[in-house]
């Protein structure tokens, strides 16, 4: 199905284009969203909301750009929300007795895992934890890129910035990761 | 040739991540290789490097979930049942609600100004009140002259 038709189903409210497009893009929504968020529960309910979203706000889709680059900016945006939502609570509620601990994915009980995946585990989280120190804009363009493998070109269109704009942002989030990740290995992290 | 070999532990961990990626000149990925050939600490980094991006593409989704649609749907009527309800309340009960109490605030106000109404009032305050009020009869203001 080519995007426009997709878009006349999708503004036809046609359950069958729903579906054609939650299986098109769910696999890129979902690796953005727990990219961004790291927690991978918290991002697959987030994934749900970006299409419930698309397919509310598909009336306004004005057709400037592709509507992968609209659904990746949904997804980018509410992914961010969700974070400066997680960082206004970890501020009014510091040690998490109010309101709900975020809690990684990659935490999982070790005794039950083998070591390999302990270690993998361990590699993860500090990459997460490297990852969440960049800036907001940073991340985003080291996850498209990373994770989605989308071209810069691509990432431009979805972050609304100019091609020199994101080359560097990503060439800044890879030595900043690096930094991190070079703190970590000098502490005998893994 | 020795100029482009040499480099130092700084530049080679900034830039070892695109050395891994392949994403290097030419000349800087040589430099890259020939000092990680001599410093183990680098090489040892590097390692830890490739590892951790190994990890990454792990984590990464690759298949899509055949379940995902049918908890998309599911949310979208769930949440459409919400707005309903939130329609029906946000647009109908609340404003009637509100205009409700508006009324009945008035109309309580009216109420309690009305309790102690009396016909001819000034007359009245006239004949019972202000003798009481008054306290040139209990004290004329000559006497209060004399003592001040």
């Amino acid at each position: 199905m080519n995007e426009k038709s997709l878009i006349e189903g999708l503004v036809l409210g046609d359950p069958h284009t729903y579906k054609t497009l939650v299986d098109q893009f769910q696999v890129p929504v979902r690796n953005i969203c727990a990219g961004i968020i790291t927690n991978r529960h918290e991002a697959e309910d987030l994934a749900q909301e970006v299409f419930v979203e698309v397919f509310r706000s598909v009336g306004n889709f004005r057709g400037d750009s592709k509507l992968s680059t609209w659904i990746y900016r949904i997804a980018v945006n509410k992914s961010l929300n969700h974070k400066r939502k997680q960082k206004r609570q970890m501020w009014l509620d510091p040690f998490g007795i109010f309101l709900s601990e975020e809690k990684s994915p990659y935490s999982a009980d070790p005794e039950n895992l083998p070591s390999q995946n302990i270690e993998n585990q361990q590699r993860m989280q500090h990459l997460h934890k490297a990852l969440d120190t960049l800036p907001e804009n940073q991340r985003t363009a080291f996850v498209l890129n990373k994770y989605e493998d989308l071209s810069y070109k691509e990432i431009s269109e979805v972050m609304n910035m100019t091609l020199s704009g994101v080359e560097s942002l990503i060439h800044r989030a890879k030595v900043n990761l690096q930094k991190k990740l070079w703190d970590c290995f000098k502490k005998d992290c893994i | 040739m020795i100029k482009t070999i040499k480099m130092n532990h700084g530049r080679c961990k900034n830039e070892l991540l695109e050395y891994l990626e392949g994403k290097l000149p030419e000349n800087k990925m040589l430099q890259i290789s020939f000092h990680l050939r001599e410093c183990p600490s680098c090489r040892r980094f590097a390692e830890y490097l490739t590892d951790s991006l190994s990890v990454l593409e792990e984590t990464r989704i690759l298949e899509p979930d055949p379940f995902f649609y049918t908890r998309v749907s599911g949310r979208l009527s769930r949440e459409e049942v919400q707005v309903f309800g939130k329609l029906r309340f946000g647009h109908i009960l609340q404003p009637v609600l509100i205009s409700l109490l508006l009324i009945a605030a008035v109309a309580g106000g009216i109420g309690i100004g009305s309790i102690g109404k009396v016909q001819n009032f000034d007359r009245y305050a006239m004949e019972n009140l202000d003798p009481w009020l008054n306290e040139m009869k209990s004290e004329p203001i000559e006497t209060f002259l004399l003592e001040f």
